[in-house]
Formats: C-alpha cells, sequence, structure tokens
C-alpha cells in the first residue's frame, strides 16, 4: 500500500515538473530555476496557470465522479452522464453567439448548474431510482447536444473552430480571476467531500441499510449533488468538456486502493489532477508548435488504460 | 421495548397495513410471517423509520419513536434488508466496520473501542478467517455472516431481520438462526420476518402472522401455527405435525394436485 501511495506522489510530481517544462519551448530544471525575461513570463502568465488549471479541473472531476458513482450506485455516474455536459456546451455556444470570448465561461458555468439543478429537482419531486437519474440526464444531454449541432451547423466558420475547443475540452484560455475562485472552491469542496467519506461508503452498500445507520439520505444526496455541481460548473469554465476523466479516474482508483472513500478520495484528487497536467502536457508536445486539445488525448490515454485494465485486469469485476 | 398503535400505511390509494396495533417485548425472539404481500417487509420498514406511517403510533422504550435523533436511533435499532448489492469490492471487515457509523458519525474515524467490537463481533461471527477477502468473493452463506455482522456490529437492543435465510440452504439457514438465537439469549431483542414457516417455529418465542395487512393471529408457535391458520391464511391445504426432537409445530404443505386423489384428512 505504501509503495502505492509513494507512486500516486512520485506521478503528481513528475506531472506537475513535465507541465512546466514541457511545451513548444522546452525548460530545464537549471533554466527553470533562473528565469530571467520573456522565460519568467512565459513561466508566470502561461505554464503554471495553465499547470493549475489542469491539475484543479481533474482533480475536481474525478473527485465528483467518485461521490457520484457511490451515490446512486452506478458505474457510468459522472457529471457528464448526468446531463451537465450537455448543458455546459449550450451555454458555450450561446456564449459563441453573442461573440465575446470573455463571457463564454460564465455561460459554460451556467449551463452547467442550470441542467444539473433540473436533474436534481425532477429527481427529487418524482422521488426517481438512481439508475433513472442517469437516465434522466442522458435525456437531457441529447436534448441539449440537438441544440448544440443545430448552432455548429449555422454560426460562422472562423467562430466553428472556437467552440469545437470548447466542446472537445481544451485548457488554454481562461480569465485569471476564474482560475483562483475555482482553486479555491475545488479544494475546499474536495476537503469537504474528503472528510465525510464515510457516509459515502455507507452509501453506496444502499439507500435503505444506510437510512437505517441514521444518514438523512435525501439531505446528504442534495449536499452532495449540490457540491458536485458547483465543482463541475468550474471545471467546465476553465476548461470545457472534458469527458473521461470523471469516469474513469475513480475506476482505476478504486481498483488500486479499494473504494473505502476516506482513502480513495485524496487519491482521486491527486491522480485525477496528475493525469489531465499530464495528458495537457502531452497534448502540447505531441504534434509541436499545434496544440490538440486535451480532450483528445484523455480520451485516447484514459481509454486504452482503462481497456487494459478491463481486459488484462485481475479482478472479475472492477465493479 | 418497541410499540405500535393502530399504525396505518399506504402506498397510493391500496392500504398496506390497517389498524396494527402490537407490542414488541423485551428479550423476545419475535418472528412476523404471512404470504407474499400481507405488509410484512412494509411493517419492519415502518419499525425501522425508513418508512412514515400515514397514522398511528411508533415508540421506542415509551418515548415517541418519531422524536429520536436519526443517529441515535440507529444506535438502538439495527436493520438488515432482506438483499444487499454491494457494488464495491469492500474487505469483510472493512464491512463489518461500518457498522459503527452511527458512533463514529461523519467525520470521525474508527476508536480503539470501536475496533475492539469489530475485532469481537467479527470473532464472534467466525469471519475472522475471510476478513481481508472482498465481499463478492464469499459465497451466500459467508456473505449473510458478514451483514448480520455488520448490523451487530451497531450493538443495538433491538435487531430487525429481513428474511435473513432467504438465500441459504437448510444448513447455512440453521447456523446464521443459531448465531441469532445466541444474541437473542445474550439479551439482544430480534424481530425477524422468516418465509420458511418450520424454522420460524423452531426458533421464534413468539409469532405474529399477518393477513392482508392485519394482524391475524399471533402467540407461541403451538397457537399460530395450527393448521386452519395455515390454510386459511396461505390458501392452501396443509398438516401440522410435531418436529419428533424439538417438540415444534411442523407445517406440511400439499399441493393441490395431490389433494384431488389420494389425501383426505
Amino acid at each position: 500500500m505504501k509503495i502505492k501511495y509513494a507512486a500516486v506522489f512520485l506521478l503528481f510530481g513528475l506531472a506537475i515538473l513535465a507541465g512546466l517544462c514541457l511545451g513548444t519551448e522546452f525548460y530545464g530544471i537549471s533554466r527553470l530555476l533562473s528565469l530571467s525575461g520573456i522565460d519568467r513570463t512565459i513561466l508566470l502568465r502561461i505554464r503554471i496557470p495553465r499547470v493549475l488549471a489542469g491539475f484543479i479541473v481533474g482533480a475536481g472531476l474525478s473527485v465528483t465522479g467518485a461521490v457520484l458513482q457511490a451515490m446512486l450506485k452506478n458505474p457510468l455516474a459522472e457529471s457528464y452522464t448526468l446531463g451537465i455536459s450537455g448543458g455546459a456546451s449550450l451555454g458555450i455556444c450561446i456564449g459563441v453567439i453573442l461573440g465575446k470570448t470573455a463571457v463564454i465561461p460564465y455561460f459554460a458555468f451556467l449551463g452547467a448548474v442550470i441542467s444539473i439543478a433540473t436533474v436534481l429537482v425532477a429527481s427529487i419531486r418524482r422521488r426517481f431510482s438512481n439508475p433513472t437519474v442517469i437516465l434522466l440526464g442522458v435525456a437531457m444531454n441529447f436534448l441539449f447536444s440537438s441544440f448544440v449541432l443545430f448552432v455548429m451547423a449555422v454560426i460562422k466558420n472562423e467562430q466553428f473552430q472556437s467552440t469545437m475547443l470548447w466542446l472537445i475540452g481544451d485548457i488554454s484560455y481562461f480569465p485569471g480571476s476564474l482560475l483562483i475562485s475555482g482553486i479555491i472552491a475545488i479544494t475546499a469542496i474536495s476537503g469537504f467531500l474528503i472528510f465525510s467519506g464515510r457516509i459515502y461508503d455507507i452509501m453506496s452498500i444502499g439507500e435503505e441499510k444506510a437510512a437505517s445507520m441514521g444518514v438523512n439520505m435525501e439531505k446528504e444526496k442534495n449536499l452532495a449533488l449540490t457540491l458536485c455541481c458547483i465543482i463541475v460548473g468550474f471545471c467546465v469554465s476553465l476548461a470545457g468538456i472534458i469527458g473521461f476523466v470523471g469516469l474513469i479516474i475513480p475506476h482505476v482508483t478504486r481498483y488500486f486502493f479499494g473504494p473505502i472513500h476516506k482513502r480513495s478520495l485524496p487519491v482521486n484528487f491527486l491522480l485525477g489532477g496528475s493525469f489531465l497536467v499530464l495528458a495537457d502536457t502531452f497534448a502540447r508536445i505531441i504534434i509541436r508548435p499545434v496544440e490538440i486539445p486535451v480532450g483528445v488525448i484523455t480520451g485516447f490515454f484514459g481509454g486504452l488504460f482503462f481497456l487494459a485494465i478491463l481486459l488484462k485486469g485481475k479482478y472479475r469485476e472492477i465493479w | 421495548m418497541l410499540s405500535i398503535e393502530k399504525l396505518n400505511f399506504s402506498y397510493g390509494k391500496e392500504p398496506v397495513l390497517k389498524n396494527l396495533s402490537a407490542d414488541i417485548r423485551n428479550g423476545e425472539l419475535l418472528g412476523i410471517i404471512g404470504p407474499n404481500g400481507s405488509g410484512k417487509t412494509t411493517l419492519l420498514k415502518l419499525l425501522t423509520r425508513l418508512l412514515k406511517p400515514s397514522s398511528g403510533r411508533l415508540s421506542l422504550d415509551g418515548t415517541n419513536a418519531y422524536e429520536i435523533p436519526a443517529g441515535e436511533y440507529a444506535k438502538k435499532v439495527a436493520y438488515l434488508p432482506s438483499s444487499i448489492d454491494v457494488s464495491f469490492s469492500y474487505t469483510a471487515e472493512e464491512f463489518v466496520s461500518m457498522g459503527r457509523f452511527p458512533y463514529t458519525g461523519r467525520y470521525g474515524s474508527l476508536a480503539v473501542s470501536d475496533r475492539k467490537v469489530i475485532g469481537n463481533t467479527m470473532e464472534k461471527f467466525e469471519i475472522r478467517r475471510y476478513a481481508k477477502r472482498k465481499i463478492w468473493e464469499l459465497s451466500d452463506g459467508e456473505k449473510q455472516r458478514v451483514f448480520l455482522a455488520q448490523t451487530v456490529a451497531q450493538e443495538p437492543s433491538l435487531l430487525i431481520l429481513d428474511e435473513p435465510t432467504s438465500h441459504l440452504d437448510l444448513g447455512h439457514s440453521f447456523r446464521i438462526l443459531d448465531i441469532i438465537k445466541e444474541l437473542n439469549t445474550g439479551g439482544i431483542t430480534v424481530i425477524a420476518v422468516l418465509h420458511d414457516l418450520n424454522i420460524a417455529s423452531e426458533y421464534c418465542s413468539r409469532l405474529i402472522l399477518l393477513k392482508n395487512g392485519e394482524i391475524f393471529s399471533q402467540g407461541t408457535p403451538e397457537e399460530v401455527l395450527t393448521y386452519q391458520n395455515v390454510e386459511e391464511v396461505y390458501q392452501t391445504r396443509a398438516l401440522v405435525y410435531k418436529n419428533p426432537f424439538s417438540k415444534k409445530p411442523y407445517v406440511f404443505g400439499i399441493p393441490a394436485s395431490l389433494m384431488s386423489s389420494s389425501l383426505q384428512r
């Protein structure tokens, strides 16, 4: 177990280092420590914010994915299968139509929050079972994406490219203030979720059992969904729609560290963040000087790695 | 210790429990029997407060049960649902440890005293051997022991069990009920919904027979398990003998297809 934790920290260090050193311009460690002039500006204004954003987005998506999977007892639960990606994409498209790049993150945030709030309120009002909540999310996603496709079909060519980047997921543009508030909010909420870890253990063994142990299920579900929604709102507005991280990292973490949430949620935070920073770094250097959107990389490598675990792993059942 | 007065409950318009009153006495092993849909599980869920009655009173040791905070109630009343679907790869020990949740709460961690309870419980249920194994690797009999151990780790004074032997074969059923009997002798009051009338007869000190949401009969197994009661409630023909070893009533159901020709009582 200790070796596994050491490996996670090593990966974390590597990811941060790689994120700072690699890119269109390569910085060695010595050059990193004695920067001046333009190099310094690049590092402070571009590299560091980008690494921070990548880390916090990956961390937030993974932690929310893990909590949602436990709470809804569904291996496919994550922020995006709950309809959030659809709502956020629609928000992004509306922002693009309005023509102001600066407002897009806020529209993304709003779209994400509105869509998950809809799922939340509908589920509570109609007392949906957990799988039905997922179905509702999927239905919302389809509805929203038809709007998105409509917008994509009618917008001007030069807007098409930037909209596409948002929808695939890309960490190259975000306002600095958003990054700071995102870091604070996501770290604080993740901390709270980690400390409440025992609740999610109990919830994952069934609503009746949990309720009979004194957990107020309705209250806890609302609380967790609301907190996840805020995290995801920030993630989407910083990086667009990055799929897969919130789905795969929790499964990988449980596979290696077991399901006890007090133990696995912090690992999710570190692993998810490191994974996205590494993926983003890779996206920047793979076909220099062209940068590919990080969503492409997360989908590709995340998918490959997860397939390997599924097909070659030691457990018959991952879930 | 637990008493219900004029409890009514319905899912939608269909009443499930009608004006039900009963007293659960300290130290008894009470079996709840009755055909499918007679309201057994609903009654258990009302007793564990998972459901709220449309009218009536539920009191625990004299106080209105609905005024007791959920966490406090969970320290006194523990519930084992008829099926638990464990989606994650918890080990047996991790799973039993969750039973301490009412004591540790949301943020707490296991104290020395909690670990002691967990250790003792696992000892009592003889599940130490597979403490580190994952739940889904265990057989149904082993799983049920782990589930029951988790419930007992809550240190309740009242244990509510919904068909604790439903997935088990004859031998495993006996072993689980032997454990339950032992817990009962140790001072824990037990209410169990049991499908198997003969197991109920063998182990329970008192039975409540439900029919259509009402108590049809209650009392000792001898009083409740008469062939008249069984035939009336289960809508089948039946014979009741005595188990030659325990002298408890033993029910033979007789399929209708056999009744027509050979058998005449």
